[in-house]
């Protein structure tokens, strides 16, 4: 049994299932999009529920690789921090070496015992996961990413 | 759009101050180091700045109300700090008001504190300290203090306007730029800053406090620094990171 192009039923099956996925992804990408921007301004940075702060965060987008740097004050070692990276996403979590208040701020806020970072980070370009590098020095977080698509060698004549 | 006005609330008749300026820019340098000297010095509020351009914000410290922008004063010291981010369409009008504010008080000398995006911060044990001049004469003092002064480059921001104005106008100023993060507070930076000011101005301002601090300082700014990086995009200052064109 054939279809347009020339294609089994089952192969036209196949390709309109294989569209859904994709623009499911496509969907479930641009929701975490706007889920992990680089800087929400209108979202406060800090979750009163879960008593945990987001952290800033400064990205290099270098020909090979992105680098972020990671502000951690507070944070006391390395051990403290877990760090998972994707394809396309890096999520931070990290322990406070003790909980922290904002001494007379607000009105709940000062009740706060801040004890944890926490941020996911949507990346600019697609990086190789397993390649991934992080040192940590003054409570500040460096990871270098190195990118999946490297540039090609051309030979010039 | 209303105008920029400077109140002085406190009127002090000072001859040739010095004016130290710190505003919100790369690693929120300008700031950290002014109200770490307003704090040291124990200055004195004498005014702020008004500005149509800041939002309908206003701070409270300590149950009190404070403007975002403000004028300290002790000895022959001004000294103007801000703790918002000034968007780029609102710093035109501001560094000519403060201009014509300078030039009123005769200054002496003008010194911007700042910051300058550098991206191998992390392996700098002790940021080093660079200096701009308005004028050729203001070298020897950048000299005296161990001070390099900053050969090539491009500044982007309140500060390479004001410094446009001090030329125009003939008032001396320096800007003293230390290496820092761009979007991450740099409390180091900001003692670097304030240790080239003391052999500047003859202060003794000690800086072991803030680094102490240094973890309760960034902890404390990441709302500032994350506007300031905002603005900062905006008015382009990625572009001190290009190189100048070259006359050969």
């Amino acid at each position: 049994m054939t279809g347009k192009k020339g294609k089994t039923f089952w192969e036209e099956i196949e390709e309109r299932f294989e569209k859904i996925i994709r623009e499911m992804e496509e969907r479930i990408d641009k929701t975490m999009e706007e889920a992990t921007e680089f800087f929400p301004l209108e979202k406060p940075l800090w979750n009163a529920e879960k008593c945990c702060l987001t952290p800033l965060i400064e990205v290099q987008n270098l020909s090979d690789e992105i680098i972020l740097m990671i502000d951690l004050p507070y944070v006391e070692k390395k051990g403290d921090i877990e760090l998972d990276a994707t394809e396309k996403t890096v999520e931070i979590k990290a322990k406070l070496k003790r909980p922290y208040r904002f001494e007379g701020w607000g009105t709940v806020q000062k009740e706060i015992d801040f004890r944890t970072y926490r941020r996911k980070i949507k990346l600019p370009e697609e990086i190789i996961p397993e390649k991934a590098q992080a040192t940590f020095k003054n409570g500040i977080l460096k990871v270098k990413l190195p990118k999946k698509v490297k540039a090609k060698k051309i030979r010039i004549d | 759009m209303g105008e920029v006005n400077i109140v002085e609330t406190e009127a002090r008749k000072i001859e040739n101050p010095v004016i130290v300026i710190g505003l919100p820019e790369a690693g929120l340098v300008g700031t950290i180091s002014c109200m770490y000297i307003i704090k040291s010095l124990e200055m004195e509020e004498v005014g702020y700045i008004e500005t149509p351009f800041t939002y309908p914000v206003l701070f409270l410290h300590k149950g009190k109300i404070a403007e975002p922008i403000r004028i300290f004063q002790k000895n022959s010291i001004f000294l103007v700090s801000s703790e918002i981010a000034i968007p780029p369409e609102g710093l035109f009008s501001l560094v000519k008001k403060l201009a014509e504010w300078i030039d009123r008080k005769k200054s002496k000398l003008v010194l911007m504190l700042g910051g300058i995006p550098t991206p191998n911060r992390m392996e700098i044990q002790k940021p080093r300290c660079f200096g701009v001049i308005s004028e050729e004469k203001l070298k020897d003092i950048l000299e005296k203090a161990g001070v390099e002064r900053l050969g090539e480059g491009i500044m982007v921001g309140p500060y390479s306007m004001l410094l446009r104005e001090a030329i125009k106008r003939n008032f001396p100023a320096v800007a003293l730029l230390a290496q820092s993060y761009s979007n991450l507070p740099d409390p180091g930076s900001a003692a670097s800053v304030i240790q080239a000011l003391n052999k500047i101005i003859g202060t003794e301002i000690k800086v072991d406090e803030l680094l102490q601090k240094a973890e309760e300082v960034r902890i404390r700014s990441r709302d500032l620094m994350r506007r300031t990086s905002d603005v900062m995009r905006r008015m382009g200052k990625a572009r001190e990171l290009e190189t100048p064109s070259m006359y050969i």
